[in-house]
C-alpha cells in the first residue's frame, strides 16, 4: 500500500511516451509534427539530415523578426524597425502583407493569433523555424507547439534498420529543396531569418532523446511513405512538403489508434471512412467509429496511469481528433465528426503510397493500400474482411467506394479507361 | 500463315497476360496481317507482362508515343487505332456515328407497320421518331445537330462515349423503355397528357416514372446527361420568348400537352401557349406547391425543347448546357477565330490565369505574370513574382494542332478515327524557350474564363483550379531568376524589394 502511495503520478508526456513512443499533445496537433520533423532534418548539427547516435543537437531559429512584424501589435517599439526597415512604413506594410500569405493555417483559429501562435509554412528551407515566445522583454526559443510528434517521426526515420532505405530517404531530404534554393522567396526568407534570434550553438534535444522507436512494424509504413513522397520526381517541392506534413500527421493518428488498442490487448479497430455517398447508416457508423477510437485511447491512458488528471488525459486524446481534422480526415473541426477524405488528404495518400512511375488499379488501392496498409475501410472488400458486413449492408460500401473513385477521378488521381479499368497514379499531382 | 492472310485477336480477356503476350510475340514471325482488338487497360497489362518480348515492347512504344507525337503510326507498319479518340458526334454529320444510327433507326421502312396502328396519334414513340426524322419534320436536322452537340459536350468534359453507350441511349431516347403493348395499355388506363414525359428531350435529362432507378442506372450515359440539363438554366432571352411570345411552337403537339392541375376544369393544357393557364389562384399550401410543381415541369420541358429546336441563336447553345464560355471553346476547336478575336480571347485567358493565382491588377495587362508557387493559394493580392511572360508566348491551340499542322503530318491520329477536338491546349513558352502544354477540357476552360470575368466558385472548380495553379507553379519554379532584386505585386502594382547588407527597402518598379 505504502509503495502505491509514494509512487509518483506520472504526467501526460510520460504516459504518452509509454503508450505511443513519443509525446502527443492537443497543443501540438495538426501540422506541427511535420514542422518539427523538418526542423530536426534541416537544422541538425552536421550535414547529415538523418544522423545516427543516441542524441541529436539542433540549432533552433525563432524567426521572431518576421513573425512579430506580421502578428505583433507591439512591433512599433522594436529597434529593428529603425535598423532594418529604416522607419519606412510603406516597406513595413508591404513586407507584412507578403509574409502574412506564408502563414501556416491554424484550423481552430478565427481571430488574429499572437505572434508566438503563428508559424510560417516551410515553402523554402529558410522559412523553417522553431517555437519562440517573449518573456520579460527577451525572446526565448522553446517548445510551445512543437511538442514531440515530429521528434518521434524523426527518430523513426533515423533509426531505420533498413540501411538502403535510410540512405535513399537521406538523399531525398537533400534534394527536397534544391529547386527553391535560389528563388526570390528563399533570398527574402534568408534575410528575415538573419534578423531573428537563433541558437548560437546547437543544443541537445531531450524530448527526442527520450522518444522510443522500433516498437512495431507499422513504423515501416511511415518510412516507406516518406521515401515515396521524397522520390516523386514530377511533384513540385511545395507539393512534396505538403504531403510530408500530411503523411506524418496521418501516420501518427493511425499509430495512436493501433497502439492504444494493442496496449488494451484488443483487436485493431478498422476506421470507417464515409466518402459522402449519402448513406445515413454509414455516416452514423463512421461517427460511432470515431467515438470508439477516442474511447479506446482514453482507456489505454487510464490503464497506463489510473491517477492521471482528466485535463492531461484529454490532451492526449485531443491530439487524435485535432490532427485528423486539421489534415482532412474528419469532416470538420467542430460539431459532430466522422471520418472522410479531403482532396489534400487523398493526394497525400497517393503520393505516399504509390511509388513514382507506377500505377495501381483502383480496386487494389482501396483494399491493399487503404485497408491492408492503413486500416481504413471504404469498399466492400475491406468491409467483408473486417466483419462490418454483418452490421451494414454491403451495397452501402460499394456506393462508398464508387463515390471515392468519382472524387479521385475528378481530382486527377485516377485515370479511367473505357474498359472500366481505373488506375491510381501520382503523375497528375504536382 | 502467308501473305494476304489475316489474324485477329478479338479480345484478351480469356488469356492470362503472359500467354497473350507470347501469342502477340509469335504473330510477328509471318507475313499475315494481324489485328489486335483490346481494351486499353488489358492491352497495357499484356504488353508489359513477363511474357512480353521485343515485338510487344515495340507495340507498347508505338502506343505510348502516339500520345506524345500524335501519330497513329510511326513507320506505316504498326497502326494504332485508339478508340478513346473515337467520337460518336464528329462533324460534319456524315462522319458522325450518332447521326448515322439515328438516320437508320428513323428511316421510313422501319416504321411502316405503325401506319395503320390506331394508337398512332397518341404514341410518344412515334412522336419521337417524327421529331427526329427530316422526312416528317424539317426541324429534325436542327434537332439532330443539337443532340450531336450534346454528346460532343459530354465528350469534351472528359467522358468517353462508347458505341454501345450511344446505341443504348438512342434506343432509350426513342422509346423511353416502352414497347407497343405498353403504349396501348397506357393509352387506355392513364389520363391524357402522360406522353410529354416520353418526349426524347425530356427523357435525355429526366427518367420517366415507369423506369426504376435500377433500370436507369444501367444506362451509363444517362448518369452524365442530366448534368447538362438545359431545363435547369434560366436564360432571360429564351425564357421570355417561350413564355410570353406566341406561336414559337405549333399548338396541339403531343409532346407539349400536359395534364392540367386539379384546380382548373380543363383536362389538358398546351405548353405552346406558355404557363398562363397553370397560374390560378391557389387557396392553400397544397395548391400552391402543386402550382409551383406544374410550372417547373412545363418550363423545364419548354427550355429543353427551345434548346433542341434551336429557338435562340447558336451562340447560346453552350450557355443552355451550362457553359457560358463554351462558345469561345468552340471558336477555337472549330478554328473560327480571326486574329483580333484570338488576341482578345488570349487576353481574357491571361486575366483568368491571374485571377486563379490570386493576382489583381490596377490596369489590364496583356503580359502573363507568374507568382512564386508559395503564393499560389493565397488570395490577398500580395505576392512575389517569379516570371513575366509576353502574351506572344502564350497560345491557345486545338488539340489536333498540338503536334504541328495536322494536314502535313503523316498518319495523324486525327485521320485514324472520327475525331473531335476534346481539348484546347494552353501553351506557354517560358523564358528559356521551352514550351509547356496544359490540356484544358471544356470545364477547365470555362473555369478560367469565369475567373477572367471576376468570380469563380472555388469549391466547385477546386480540382480544375488546382490543376491550372500547379501547372503555372511548375513553370514559375523552373523560371527562377537569379537576379538579386525581388519583384512583387501589391494592390495590383509592381514593386521591388532590395536587400542591402542588413537593411531592406521596398520601391516602385
Amino acid at each position: 500500500m505504502q509503495d502505491d502511495a509514494t509512487k509518483k503520478v506520472r504526467k501526460g508526456p510520460d504516459v504518452s511516451r509509454e503508450l505511443f513512443g513519443g509525446v502527443l499533445d492537443l497543443d501540438a496537433a495538426g501540422y506541427y509534427p511535420g514542422l518539427e520533423l523538418l526542423n530536426f532534418v534541416y537544422f541538425g548539427e552536421g550535414e547529415d539530415p538523418l544522423p545516427a547516435g543516441d542524441t541529436v543537437k539542433i540549432t533552433r531559429r525563432s524567426h521572431d523578426f518576421g513573425r512579430r512584424l506580421v502578428w505583433d501589435g507591439n512591433f512599433k517599439d522594436d529597434p529593428r524597425r529603425h535598423n532594418v526597415l529604416l522607419d519606412d512604413t510603406a516597406a513595413e506594410d508591404t513586407l507584412r502583407e507578403l509574409l502574412r500569405c506564408l502563414q501556416l493555417e491554424i484550423p481552430s483559429g478565427t481571430k488574429e493569433p499572437k505572434w508566438s501562435r503563428a508559424h510560417f509554412f516551410p515553402y523554402t528551407p529558410s522559412l523553417i523555424h522553431w517555437d519562440a515566445r517573449e518573456r520579460y522583454g527577451r525572446i526565448l526559443v522553446e517548445r510551445l507547439y512543437l511538442r514531440g510528434g515530429g521528434a518521434l517521426a524523426f527518430k523513426i526515420l533515423r533509426t531505420d534498420p533498413d540501411t538502403s532505405r535510410l540512405i535513399r530517404i537521406r538523399e531525398g531530404f537533400n534534394c527536397l529543396y534544391l529547386a527553391t534554393m535560389k528563388s526570390p522567396l528563399e533570398i527574402l526568407a534568408g534575410f528575415i531569418d538573419e534578423q531573428s534570434q537563433t541558437d548560437e550553438k546547437p543544443v541537445v534535444d531531450d524530448v527526442e532523446r527520450d522518444t522510443r522507436t522500433n516498437l512495431d512494424d507499422f513504423e515501416n509504413v511511415y518510412r516507406d511513405g516518406i521515401l515515396n513522397i521524397l522520390e516523386q520526381g514530377n511533384a513540385t517541392s511545395v507539393a512534396k512538403v505538403r504531403a510530408l506534413i500530411g503523411w506524418t500527421a496521418l501516420w501518427l493518428v493511425l499509430m495512436q489508434n493501433r497502439r492504444a488498442t494493442y496496449s488494451l490487448g484488443m483487436k485493431e479497430i478498422p476506421i470507417i471512412c464515409d466518402c459522402g455517398a449519402g448513406s445515413p447508416q454509414l455516416r452514423r457508423a463512421s461517427q460511432r467509429c470515431l467515438q470508439e477510437v477516442l474511447g479506446n485511447i482514453v482507456s489505454a491512458i487510464s490503464n497506463a496511469e489510473p491517477k492521471i488528471t482528466k485535463a492531461q488525459r484529454n490532451k492526449i486524446r485531443g491530439f487524435f481528433w485535432a490532427t485528423a481534422a486539421a489534415n482532412g480526415f474528419l469532416n470538420a473541426w467542430r460539431g459532430r465528426k466522422h471520418f472522410t477524405f479531403s482532396v489534400d488528404a487523398l493526394e497525400m495518400i497517393v503520393l505516399a503510397n504509390i511509388p513514382e512511375g507506377s500505377g495501381m488499379p483502383f480496386e487494389r488501392f482501396v483494399t491493399e493500400v487503404l485497408y491492408d496498409r492503413l486500416g481504413l475501410v471504404v469498399g466492400r472488400g475491406a468491409a467483408e474482411a473486417s466483419g462490418l458486413i454483418n452490421a451494414i449492408d454491403a451495397s452501402i460500401f460499394e456506393d462508398n467506394e464508387a463515390q471515392l473513385a468519382l472524387q479521385m477521378i475528378a481530382a486527377g488521381l485516377v485515370t479511367q479507361y473505357s474498359d472500366a479499368t481505373r488506375m491510381v497514379n501520382p503523375r497528375a499531382i504536382s | 500463315m502467308g501473305v494476304g492472310s489475316l489474324r485477329v485477336f478479338k479480345d484478351f480477356s480469356e488469356f492470362v497476360p503472359e500467354i497473350a503476350a507470347e501469342l502477340v510475340e509469335c504473330s510477328n514471325n509471318d507475313e499475315a496481317v494481324t489485328i489486335i482488338c483490346a481494351n486499353e487497360g488489358r492491352l497495357r497489362a499484356v504488353l508489359s507482362s513477363a511474357g512480353a518480348g521485343p515485338f510487344c515492347a515495340e507495340l507498347l512504344k508505338s502506343f505510348e508515343s502516339s500520345f506524345n507525337d500524335g501519330k497513329a503510326s510511326r513507320d506505316g507498319r504498326i497502326h494504332i487505332v485508339n478508340l478513346n479518340h473515337q467520337s460518336v458526334a464528329a462533324e460534319p454529320s456524315i462522319y458522325s456515328l450518332g447521326d448515322r444510327a439515328l438516320r437508320d433507326w428513323t428511316s421510313g421502312t422501319r416504321w411502316r407497320s405503325c401506319a395503320d396502328c390506331d394508337a398512332r396519334a397518341d404514341c410518344p414513340i412515334n412522336r419521337n421518331r417524327d421529331m427526329l426524322s427530316e422526312r416528317a419534320e424539317e426541324t429534325a436536322l436542327t434537332r439532330k445537330s443539337k443532340l450531336r452537340l450534346l454528346l460532343a459536350t459530354l465528350e469534351r468534359i472528359g467522358y468517353v462515349v462508347t458505341i454501345r453507350d450511344m446505341l443504348m441511349t438512342f434506343a432509350y431516347l426513342l422509346t423511353g423503355g416502352l414497347k407497343c403493348g405498353d403504349v396501348h395499355k397506357m393509352r387506355r388506363r392513364r389520363k391524357k397528357g402522360w406522353q410529354q414525359a416520353y418526349a426524347f428531350y425530356n427523357l435525355a435529362f429526366e427518367a420517366p416514372d415507369t423506369l426504376s432507378t435500377e433500370q436507369f442506372k444501367r444506362l451509363p450515359l444517362m448518369q452524365q446527361l442530366p448534368k447538362l440539363d438545359p431545363g435547369r438554366r434560366a436564360i432571360r432571352e429564351i425564357d421570355e420568348r417561350i413564355l410570353n411570345q406566341q406561336e414559337i411552337f405549333v399548338s396541339g403537339q403531343l409532346d407539349l400537352q400536359f395534364r392540367a392541375p386539379a384546380t382548373t376544369d380543363r383536362e389538358l393544357i398546351d405548353a405552346a401557349d406558355g404557363i398562363d393557364e397553370i397560374i390560378g389562384d391557389p387557396r392553400d399550401k397544397k395548391q400552391r406547391s402543386d402550382e409551383a410543381e406544374n410550372v417547373t415541369r412545363v418550363v423545364r420541358a419548354l427550355r429543353r425543347r427551345a434548346y433542341i429546336d434551336g429557338i435562340g441563336s447558336n451562340a447560346l447553345d453552350m450557355a443552355h448546357l451550362g457553359f457560358p464560355y463554351g462558345a469561345d471553346f468552340l471558336g477555337i476547336v472549330r478554328d473560327r477565330l480571326d486574329v483580333p478575336a484570338r488576341t482578345l480571347l488570349k487576353k481574357r485567358v491571361i486575366a483568368g490565369l491571374h485571377h486563379i493565382q490570386g493576382l489583381q491588377f490596377a490596369e489590364q495587362t496583356p503580359t502573363l505574370h507568374l507568382v512564386d508557387p508559395a503564393f499560389g493559394r493565397s488570395m490577398s493580392g500580395t505576392a512575389i513574382l517569379a516570371a513575366r511572360i509576353n502574351s506572344a508566348n502564350v497560345d491557345l491551340l486545338r488539340l489536333s494542332e498540338k503536334w504541328g499542322k495536322s494536314d502535313e503530318l503523316r498518319h495523324h491520329v486525327k485521320t485514324s478515327v472520327d475525331w473531335i477536338d476534346r481539348h484546347v491546349v494552353l501553351r506557354i513558352v517560358d523564358q528559356r524557350g521551352d514550351p509547356h502544354d496544359l490540356l484544358l477540357d471544356l470545364m477547365t476552360f470555362d473555369c478560367i474564363l469565369r475567373a477572367a470575368a471576376g468570380h469563380v466558385p472555388t469549391k466547385f472548380y477546386e480540382h480544375d483550379i488546382r490543376r491550372v495553379a500547379s501547372f503555372l507553379g511548375r513553370i514559375a519554379q523552373s523560371a527562377n531568376a537569379t537576379s538579386d532584386q525581388i519583384n512583387l505585386i501589391k494592390d495590383g502594382r509592381s514593386q521591388t524589394i532590395s536587400i542591402d547588407g542588413s537593411t531592406i527597402q521596398v520601391g516602385v518598379a
